[in-house]
């Protein structure tokens, strides 16, 4: 059986890894925000081909080889999508257009892809497990437990954000973590319609229908979506803050993809599928309220509050047309998958809140003036750096310190309001956080370095 | 029916009601079965299990319970890192 990772790593197609690294979609950029979707750095170089063959285990997906992975294989399936420009094309949006949609950089994205997968989704098999005989009943009464105990308890999202320092820029940053999903919302459905599945495939499409609005643009999900970035003063270009996806949510979207694109992974999809619409409905209704209290009661919230009501029937539908014509057809031998598909996104799920509370965490410190370095920073090691360096966003893998010996930087955590460290001024990332910094006037000198290379002796 | 939970770990146990499951590793696979001999239905938890060839000696009778005899006894279970639920029916 032909093996990529394996091909990959005889070094016989190293050109075509080199080919990526390369590649002009995936430079890096010196601003914030992004301009275009079509443009997703892609930090490949630090990352030799045999990064591959090592997957990303549990206790490694705050890393920063974890978050290039995981753009890499957003990207990858994001080539599926079609985006275009706002408005008219200018001459770099053209080339970048057939840039990021060349065949070629197509093919060779495509041919990494299943070692990407697996060092991206080797966790799944590592932490889950589903054995046993299994049967529609006690696949049933598992559900019900676990969406009673899950209605039984406010969400924790909603809380935090309530109860931060910022909240706007918290629910701002939480809206950013969704984006990767929403804003192309149901196109990894669409990845699961070609075909011709039998009854349940109709009924999928019903499903798919209501994502896309019925065929009305100002009612498709993804509009919505937009329309509430646009209400609380976010930009609702298509990945504008792509630098500020953490790995796990990445990781989240892309497992939509990967289940949907890899077609035996049919049953593990419509249990995953059944599970994100059965929690939308308790989560959405929180977070509309949330968004309202926040940012005022004209709020456009109709993206959250459309869910409220439509994933009532997309539960029912996919437990009743979905899950249980399935299992009357095949047996229950395909039940396990299912419940694959229910934790899978359980723990995707989890893991990227956990990811967030962090974030959040050390967005609140840093902008609270809360991020300093415990003891001296010594500063012998600052490079200085032009009016406009940019520090890519990029996740710490162990705690780091910035500090600046002269100048200004602006530094962020994805609060989307950088705090500018002036001279003598210094903050502590914490491992497994993302930061960015960029250069706010000439001749700064700036220190980037691990915790401990960068503490004073004496 | 009603979901239970124990530890993901080879011989971790859980009593509910009059019933006792037990976890036990196969093939590299946590698994959990009905904690109850193929012959009288005698406490495996209480028996010794052998490694070689992943089958459990009762302590009632020394009835070797095979891999196969086990695998009879298995209930629908689920793990998620270090926690195992178990789908089992309701008491009395």
């Amino acid at each position: 059986m032909l093996k990529t990772a394996d091909l990959l790593s005889s070094r016989a197609l190293a050109p075509l890894w080199q080919g990526l690294q390369a590649s002009s979609p995936y430079q890096p950029t010196q601003a914030w925000l992004l301009d275009s979707p079509y443009r997703r750095p892609t930090d490949l170089s630090t990352l030799p081909v045999e990064a591959l063959s090592e997957p990303v285990r549990l206790g490694q997906l705050f890393t920063q080889r974890s978050l290039v992975l995981n753009r890499l294989l957003f990207n990858i399936y994001e080539q599926n999508n079609l985006y275009l420009p706002q408005a008219r094309f200018s001459e770099a949006d053209t080339e970048a257009f057939h840039r990021f949609y060349a065949p070629d950089f197509m093919a060779a994205n495509a041919f990494v892809r299943p070692a990407v997968e697996r060092a991206c989704f080797q966790l799944l098999d590592d932490e889950l497990t589903v054995d046993g005989p299994w049967t529609m009943e006690h696949l049933e009464a598992y559900c019900q437990k676990l969406l009673t105990d899950f209605e039984a308890t406010p969400s924790e999202v909603c809380r935090r954000v309530d109860q931060a320092a910022f909240p706007k820029q918290a629910a701002r940053m939480f809206l950013i973590q969704v984006a990767p999903d929403f804003l192309s919302e149901a196109s990894q459905m669409a990845r699961a319609l070609p075909g011709n599945f039998g009854p349940v495939h109709s009924e999928l499409t019903k499903i798919f229908i209501d994502e896309f609005g019925y065929g009305v643009f100002q009612h498709k999900h993804s509009t919505l979506f937009e329309r509430t970035l646009e209400s609380v003063g976010l930009n609702s270009r298509v990945h504008a803050y792509y630098y500020w996806y953490l790995p796990s949510s990445l990781l989240m979207t892309s497992y939509f993809h990967w289940i949907t694109s890899n077609k035996p992974r049919w049953f593990e999809y419509v249990g995953a599928l059944y599970w994100i619409e059965a929690v939308v409905p308790h989560f959405n209704r929180q977070f509309s309220k949330l968004l309202k209290a926040q940012f005022g009661q004209d709020t456009d919230t109709e993206y959250f509050d459309e869910h409220v009501g439509i994933d009532l029937h997309h539960r029912r539908m996919a437990l009743d047309k979905l899950i249980r014509p399935t299992v009357q057809l095949y047996g229950d031998s395909v039940i396990p998958a299912m419940v694959r598909g229910i934790e899978a996104s359980r723990l995707l799920g989890d893991l990227a809140e956990r990811d967030f509370f962090a974030q959040m965490d050390f967005c609140e410190a840093l902008h609270g003036g809360k991020a300093a370095p415990e003891g001296p920073v010594d500063l012998a090691g600052a490079a200085e750096h032009p009016k406009g360096w940019f520090l890519e966003p990029r996740v710490c893998d162990v705690e780091t310190v910035l500090a600046v010996a002269a100048g200004e930087v602006e530094v962020d955590g994805g609060y989307l309001t950088p705090r500018v460290l002036r001279t003598g001024e210094a903050v502590a990332i914490p491992a497994g956080r993302m930061v960015g910094a960029r250069v706010a006037s000439e001749g700064a000198r700036l220190l980037f370095r691990p915790r401990g290379e960068a503490a004073a002796r004496g | 029916m009603r979901v239970v939970e124990l530890p993901a770990r080879h011989w971790a146990q859980v009593r509910t009601g009059d019933e006792r499951y037990l976890c036990v590793r196969q093939g590299g696979v946590l698994t959990v079965i009905l904690d109850r001999c193929k012959h009288r239905g005698g406490p495996l938890s209480k028996g010794t299990w052998d490694e070689k060839t992943e089958s459990i000696t009762c302590p009632w009778h020394e009835l070797i319970n095979s891999p196969r005899d086990l695998c009879r006894r298995k209930v629908p279970s689920v793990r998620v890192g270090n926690v195992l639920r178990i789908v089992i029916p309701d008491e009395g």
